[in-house]
C-alpha cells in the first residue's frame, strides 16, 4: 500500500518500532522530534516518558520518568538539547540528549490568569478564555531558533505565543483569543520555516498561521482541518499532522504537495486514529505520534507511533 | 437560575417541555414558532415534529415515517415549515398540520462532492474536495421576500444553494476551505431584516454574512462551532453553539451577551450541545440540543430549553 501522491509517497513500515523492556504501550505520543543522527525522540504519555530509538526502530534509552504530568510537544534544537513542553504542568523543560534537566520554563503547576477553565469538553473548555495571559496555561509546542531564542505555543488555556531569550528570560508575546489574523484558538503547535518565519498550527481555526519572529502577521495557510503538529524539513518541506486523521505536505510557500489519508471510512481500517505530531528524518522518511488514547480511546501500542518510508 | 444579556433578563424555565408518557425527543435539532407562540419541534424520535404550546403542553405531533434524519427547521413566508433531513438529502416544506407541500432534492440521492461519510466527523469534512450540486447532507434552509429559497449544504457539500419558489435551482456559491466565501461545513443559514444572509459555518467557528446573490459581505468570528440562528423582533441575532453556549449579537454583530453553562459537571450541565435556537413574540428563547447524537446524553424534555424573558 502506497500513501501520498506525486514526489512524496510513502510506505508503512510494519513492525517499527520495537518498545524497551517493560514498556507495553506508548499510550499517546504527544512529540515525535528526530536528532542529527536520525535518532528518534518519542515523547510520550506512558512511564517511559522519552523514548530514544533508532531508524531501525530498536530503543536506545529511555528516560524522563516521574518528570511529566502530560507531555505535549517537543522539538530537538541544533546543538542537540531537546525540549518539551508538560500542558499539565504548564511548564516547558529543556533536557540533553541523556535525559539532563536543562533548563524549566514556567511555574509547576501554577498556569496564568486567563480566564480558562477547563471541562470535560474541549470546545466549552476554549471557550472560557477571556483573555491573553502571560506564561504559561497549558503549553502545547516548542521552537528555537539560531540564536537560541525560545518560541512557546500557549496553549489549550492561553492564546499566545511567547519569545524567550535563550536563557529563558521572556523578551514579548502576541495573541489573543479569536478567529482573525493574529488572534488564535488553540495554538498547538509551532515551528520555523526555511525563510525563518514562523508557522503556528491554529488548531480550531483549522489553519497555520504565519508570523515573522516579531510576531508580525504574515500570512494564513488554509487547506488543512485541525492542524496538530508542524515539522520543517531541510528542504523547507512543511509537514502536518492534523486532527481530520491525515497528514499533509506543503511546498515552503504553503502549495499542497501531497496528503497520506486512512484509506477509508472504516475504523477498522485506519491507519490514523488522532494525529498529533510528525517528525521528519534525512532521508525523507516520516514519522506520526498520535494521542490515540486520551482522543479515540484506542491504546494502539507500539503503532502508536508509525514510520513512513519515503518511496 | 437567571442570565443577563445586554440589557435583557432570561430565566430558565424548568422541566418546560411536557412530553406525553413514553415520548422523548432523543435530539432537538430544530425549532419554528408559529403566530400563537406555539412550538414545533424537530427532533429524532419516532416523532419528528412535536408541537407544544408555549406552556410546554403537547398538542400534537407529525412527521412520522417521513425523515431519515431531521436536521433543521424554518418557518416559511406562508406560514408553513421547511424542514431539512440531511440523510435523505432533501429540503421539504410542510403545512403546520404536517401535510408535505413540497420536496425538494430526492431522497437517497447525494451529489457528488468527494464526500466520504466515516466514524469520524473531522476526516468525513476533510474530504470534501469540491462544491456540488443541491444536495450532499442539507442542513438549514431560509426564504427571501420574493419566496426564494435559500439552503445551506451542508455536512457533505460546502455551498449555499438558491432555488426559486418553485424549487428550481437559480445558482450556487462556497467552495472547502477557511477563507471568505468558504466553507467547512455550513450548518444553518438565515436572513436577516437587512436582508443579508447570515451563514453558520461551523467548523470554521464563524457566521459568514453574504448578500442574497452570494457576495460576501464580513463575518463574525466570536463564536466557536455556530449551529444555528434566529432573530428577536428589533433584529438582534441569537447563535447557538457547540461550545455549548448561546450568543446574542446586535445587528452589526456587537456582541451583547451570552450564556450557557455554568458548571463544569456535566450531569447538571444546562446545555450538552446545542443546535437549533428560536425566540417567540414574547422574546422568549428556545434552545434545542443534540446531546443524543453529540454526546450520548438522552436529557429527556430538557433536550429543549425554554428561557423566558424576564426583563
Amino acid at each position: 500500500m502506497t500513501y501520498g501522491t506525486g514526489d512524496f509517497r510513502y510506505e508503512l513500515v510494519e513492525g517499527w518500532p520495537t518498545l524497551p523492556e517493560g514498556c507495553s504501550s506508548l499510550i499517546d505520543v504527544g512529540g515525535v522530534a528526530v536528532d542529527a543522527d536520525d535518532n528518534v525522540y518519542v515523547l510520550n504519555r506512558s512511564d517511559y516518558p522519552i523514548i530514544v530509538f533508532d531508524r531501525e526502530g530498536n530503543p536506545i534509552r529511555h528516560w524522563g520518568q516521574g518528570f511529566f504530568k502530560r507531555a505535549h510537544g517537543s522539538f530537538i534544537a541544533k546543538d542537540g538539547s531537546i525540549y518539551c513542553t508538560d500542558d499539565g504542568s504548564h511548564i516547558v523543560a529543556k533536557f540533553d540528549p541523556d535525559g539532563e534537566p536543562l533548563m524549566v520554563l514556567g511555574t509547576r503547576d501554577q498556569p496564568s490568569d486567563t480566564g480558562y477553565t477547563r471541562t470535560w469538553e474541549v470546545y466549552q473548555s476554549v471557550s472560557t478564555i477571556k483573555h491573553a495571559g502571560p506564561p504559561f496555561n497549558r503549553p502545547t509546542g516548542v521552537v528555537v531558533n539560531a540564536d537560541g531564542d525560545i518560541f512557546v505555543s500557549d496553549g489549550y488555556g492561553n492564546c499566545r505565543v511567547h519569545r524567550f531569550s535563550a536563557d529563558g528570560t521572556l523578551k514579548y508575546s502576541w495573541g489573543e483569543p479569536g478567529g482573525l489574523p493574529g488572534q488564535f484558538k488553540l495554538p498547538h503547535d509551532i515551528a520555523l520555516d526555511s525563510m525563518d518565519r514562523l508557522l503556528v498550527a491554529d488548531r480550531e481555526n483549522s489553519r497555520i498561521q504565519v508570523f515573522d519572529q516579531h510576531g508580525t502577521f504574515i500570512e494564513q495557510w488554509y487547506d488543512m482541518v485541525r492542524p496538530t503538529g508542524i515539522r520543517v524539513d531541510t528542504n523547507g518541506i512543511v509537514y502536518v499532522s492534523e486532527f481530520s486523521l491525515r497528514v499533509s505536505i506543503f511546498s515552503p510557500s504553503g502549495e499542497l504537495l501531497s496528503r497520506i489519508t486512512n484509506p477509508s471510512h472504516i475504523r477498522d481500517e485506519a491507519i490514523f486514529l488522532a494525529p498529533h505530531t510528525v517528525g521528519v528524518d534525512s532521508h525523507g522518511d516520516i514519522y506520526v505520534g498520535e494521542v490515540s488514547k486520551t482522543y479515540a480511546g484506542t491504546d494502539k501500542g507500539a503503532r502508536t507511533v508509525q514510520k513512513f518510508r519515503r518511496l | 437560575m437567571r442570565y443577563v444579556v445586554g440589557d435583557m433578563e432570561l430565566e430558565l424555565v424548568k422541566d418546560w417541555a411536557k412530553l406525553p408518557d413514553g415520548w422523548e425527543f432523543k435530539d432537538v435539532c430544530g425549532i419554528a414558532i408559529d403566530e400563537d407562540n406555539n412550538v414545533y419541534i424537530l427532533n429524532r424520535s419516532e416523532h419528528p415534529v412535536i408541537v407544544l404550546n408555549r406552556e410546554g403542553e403537547c398538542l400534537r405531533s407529525w412527521g412520522e415515517g417521513y425523515f431519515a434524519r431531521a436536521h433543521g427547521a424554518r418557518r416559511a413566508l406562508d406560514g408553513s415549515l421547511f424542514c431539512t433531513d440531511d440523510i435523505a438529502n432533501v429540503v421539504a416544506k410542510f403545512s403546520l398540520d404536517g401535510d408535505l407541500l413540497m420536496q425538494m432534492g430526492k431522497k437517497g440521492e447525494s451529489s457528488h462532492t468527494g464526500y466520504q461519510h466515516a466514524w469520524d466527523l473531522w476526516q468525513a469534512v476533510g474530504t470534501v474536495t469540491h462544491a456540488g450540486p443541491p444536495f450532499n447532507r442539507p442542513t438549514g434552509v431560509a426564504e427571501g421576500p420574493d419566496g426564494d429559497i435559500y439552503v445551506s449544504d451542508g455536512y457533505g457539500n460546502a455551498c449555499v444553494h438558491r432555488f426559486d419558489s418553485k424549487g428550481d435551482l437559480k445558482y450556487s456559491w462556497g467552495e472547502p476551505g477557511g477563507r471568505p466565501g468558504q466553507f467547512r461545513l455550513p450548518h444553518d443559514i438565515a436572513l436577516d431584516s437587512k436582508g443579508r444572509l447570515l451563514v453558520a459555518d461551523r467548523e470554521n467557528s464563524r457566521v459568514q454574512l453574504f448578500d442574497t446573490e452570494g457576495k460576501y459581505l464580513e463575518e463574525w468570528n466570536d463564536v466557536i462551532r455556530p449551529t444555528g440562528i434566529s432573530f428577536d423582533s428589533v433584529g438582534n441575532v441569537y447563535i447557538s453553539e457547540l461550545a455549548m453556549r448561546v450568543a446574542v449579537f446586535t445587528p452589526d454583530g456587537n456582541l451583547l451577551g451570552r450564556w450557557g453553562n455554568t458548571t463544569i459537571d456535566q450531569d447538571s450541565a444546562l446545555f450538552h450541545a446545542p443546535h437549533a435556537i428560536a425566540l417567540d413574540s414574547r422574546g422568549d428563547v428556545y434552545v434545542g440540543d443534540v446531546a443524543f447524537t453529540h454526546a450520548g446524553v438522552n436529557r429527556g424534555a430538557n433536550t429543549i430549553r425554554k428561557f423566558k424573558r424576564v426583563g
